[in-house]
C-alpha cells in the first residue's frame, strides 16, 4: 500500500522508525509570519504529530509578498487560526493548534514544557529572549532564525547543554540608533529559504541525524549565496544567569523607530510596568490598578515617572499615547505606547488578570 | 603587522557602507580591533554585535591572527 510518507520511508536515515518519530513529535512554532510559513509547511508536509502555533498579529497585505500560507482573503484574519485551517487542509492526518496569543512571560514556560522542541520564528527581540530562557528553564532545544534584508542567520540553540542565544548575543541590542522596520525591506524568498533551514533542523533533531547546527551559527547571504559557519562555544554564565533567576522577565528593545508601538498582546507581556493614561482627566478611567497611572499629555512634561519601571501609555485611540512615549523617551525614559483601542487593551489586561488568578 | 580582511553582516554593513574590506593593524587583540572600527565608524556604538575569527566567535581579549574577521549583528526580522 502506498503511504502519504513514502519517499521518506525509503530514504536512509528516516524509514518506518523515523517517521513514527515525527508523527510522535511535538513542534511549537513560535510566529506564523515569512519564516514560519514556510517551516510550517514543511513540518506539516512531513507528518510532525502535534503542531502549536503561537502568534497574536492577523494578516496584512504587505504580510502577503513572503508570508505564503495566506492569501488576499485572509486579510485581517488570526495568521495562527488562518494558517492551521491550510495546514490541516495539507496534511489532515497530524494535529495543528493555533493559539492567538504572544509568547510571553506569563504562557511561555507552559509552552515550552509542553513541547519537544521550539521554533523560533518571531520578528522582536523580546521575544527571542523570552523564548531562550523558557528553554533554557524547561531543557528543551530551539531552532533559531533572524532575517535582515537579504541575509539570514540560523542555529540551534540549548541542545545537550550547547550554546544558548545569550551564549552568542548576551542581551537585546541597547536600541540606540534605530532603522525604520517600516521602511526596511526583506526578499520575500530569502524568508523562505530561512524558515526552510529551520523545518530541517527541526526534522534533522525529531530524526537523530546528521549534524545540527548546535555550536555554530549559519549566515546565508541570498544575494551573493555566501554561507558562512562560525563556531560558538556555550558560555556556561549566561546560562546559569538565566536559571539563578528562575523565572521569565520580557526585556524590551526597539528594533526600530515604530517598536515603542506595542500590541495590547505585547504590552501585556512586559513584566513590572507602570500603565500611564495619558486620556484628559474627564475622560472616564477605564483601566485600574496599583500599576495604573493617570497623566494627561498635555501637562506630561510636570509628570515625573518612577525610575527602573517600563512604561506603557495608553489613550482612547493609541494616538495620544504615541505622541507621549516618544515626550517620555526624548527625557530618557523607558516607555511604550499601546497602539490600540483602550476598550481592546482592557479585555485582554482582565483576560490576562482573570488568567493569572486561575492559575 | 596583520592584515585582516573584514566581513559585515546585516546592519552592519549598512553602517560602514560596505559588506567587506581589507586593512592592516598592528599585533593587538579584537579589541583593538573594535577600537579602530568605532573610531572609523562611530554608528558602531550604538548597534549589537560579535566578532568571529576565522569562522569561531571570540571575545575582545582574544589575539588577532591573519585571515578573516566577521562582524555579525542580531537579525530581528522573521
Amino acid at each position: 500500500m502506498e503511504s502519504r510518507y513514502q519517499r521518506h520511508i525509503n530514504l536512509a536515515g528516516v524509514g518506518t522508525a523515523g517517521q513514527r518519530r515525527l508523527s510522535r513529535a511535538r513542534v511549537l512554532v513560535v510566529g506564523a509570519g515569512g519564516l514560519g510559513c514556510p517551516a510550517l509547511q514543511y513540518l506539516t508536509a512531513a507528518g510532525v504529530g502535534h503542531i502549536t502555533i503561537v502568534d497574536p498579529d492577523k494578516v496584512s497585505l504587505s504580510n502577503l509578498q513572503r508570508q505564503v500560507l495566506y492569501g488576499t482573503g485572509d486579510i485581517g484574519t488570526y495568521k495562527a487560526e488562518t494558517a492551521a485551517r491550510v495546514l490541516r487542509h495539507l496534511n489532515d492526518t497530524i494535529k495543528v493548534v493555533p493559539r492567538t496569543e504572544a509568547f510571553s512571560e506569563a504562557n511561555g514556560i507552559a509552552l515550552c514544557r509542553d513541547h519537544d522542541i521550539i521554533v523560533d520564528c518571531t520578528d522582536n527581540y523580546t521575544a527571542r529572549y523570552l523564548i531562550n530562557d523558557a528553554c533554557v528553564l524547561t531543557d528543551k532545544p530551539w531552532v533559531y532564525a533572524g532575517i535582515y534584508q537579504y541575509e539570514g542567520q540560523v542555529a540551534v540553540f540549548n541542545h545537550d547543554n550547547g550554546p544558548t542565544y545569550r551564549c552568542l548575543f548576551p542581551s537585546p541590542p541597547p536600541g540606540g540608533k534605530l532603522t525604520n522596520c517600516t521602511q526596511t525591506g526583506v526578499l520575500g524568498v530569502l524568508a523562505g529559504i530561512i524558515g526552510s533551514l529551520q523545518a530541517n533542523e527541526v526534522i534533522k533533531w525529531i530524526l537523530g541525524i546528521g549534524d545540527l547546527l548546535s555550536g555554530r551559527v549559519a549566515c546565508y547571504h541570498s544575494r551573493t549565496n555566501r554561507l558562512t559557519v562560525m563556531r560558538l562555544v556555550p558560555d556556561d554564565t549566561a546560562r546559569d544567569r538565566v536559571r539563578q533567576r528562575g523565572c521569565l522577565v520580557a526585556e524590551v528593545s526597539p528594533t526600530c523607530a515604530a517598536d515603542y508601538l506595542l500590541s495590547p498582546d505585547r504590552a501585556l507581556a512586559i513584566g513590572n510596568a507602570l500603565w500611564l493614561d495619558v486620556r484628559r482627566p474627564d475622560e472616564r478611567p477605564l483601566l485600574t490598578g496599583d500599576d495604573v497611572h493617570r497623566h494627561a499629555l498635555d501637562e506630561l512634561d510636570q509628570y515625573t515617572p518612577p525610575a527602573g519601571r517600563p512604561i506603557i501609555t495608553f489613550c482612547r485611540s493609541g494616538r495620544r499615547a504615541a505622541t507621549a512615549a516618544s515626550l517620555l523617551r526624548a527625557r530618557g525614559f523607558n516607555a511604550y505606547a499601546v497602539d490600540a483601542d483602550i476598550f481592546d487593551i482592557m479585555t485582554r489586561r482582565r483576560a490576562q488578570q482573570n488568567q493569572a488568578e486561575n492559575a | 603587522m596583520k592584515e585582516i580582511k573584514l566581513l559585515y553582516f546585516g546592519l552592519i554593513a549598512e553602517l560602514t557602507g560596505k559588506e567587506e574590506e581589507t586593512i592592516r593593524l598592528e599585533e593587538g587583540t579584537i579589541g583593538d580591533l573594535e577600537r579602530r572600527l568605532l573610531e572609523q565608524y562611530p554608528d558602531l556604538a550604538s548597534s549589537s554585535y560579535r566578532f568571529a575569527q576565522n569562522l569561531e566567535l571570540v571575545t575582545a581579549d582574544t589575539p588577532l591572527a591573519d585571515g578573516e574577521v566577521a562582524v555579525l549583528p542580531p537579525f530581528a526580522g522573521g
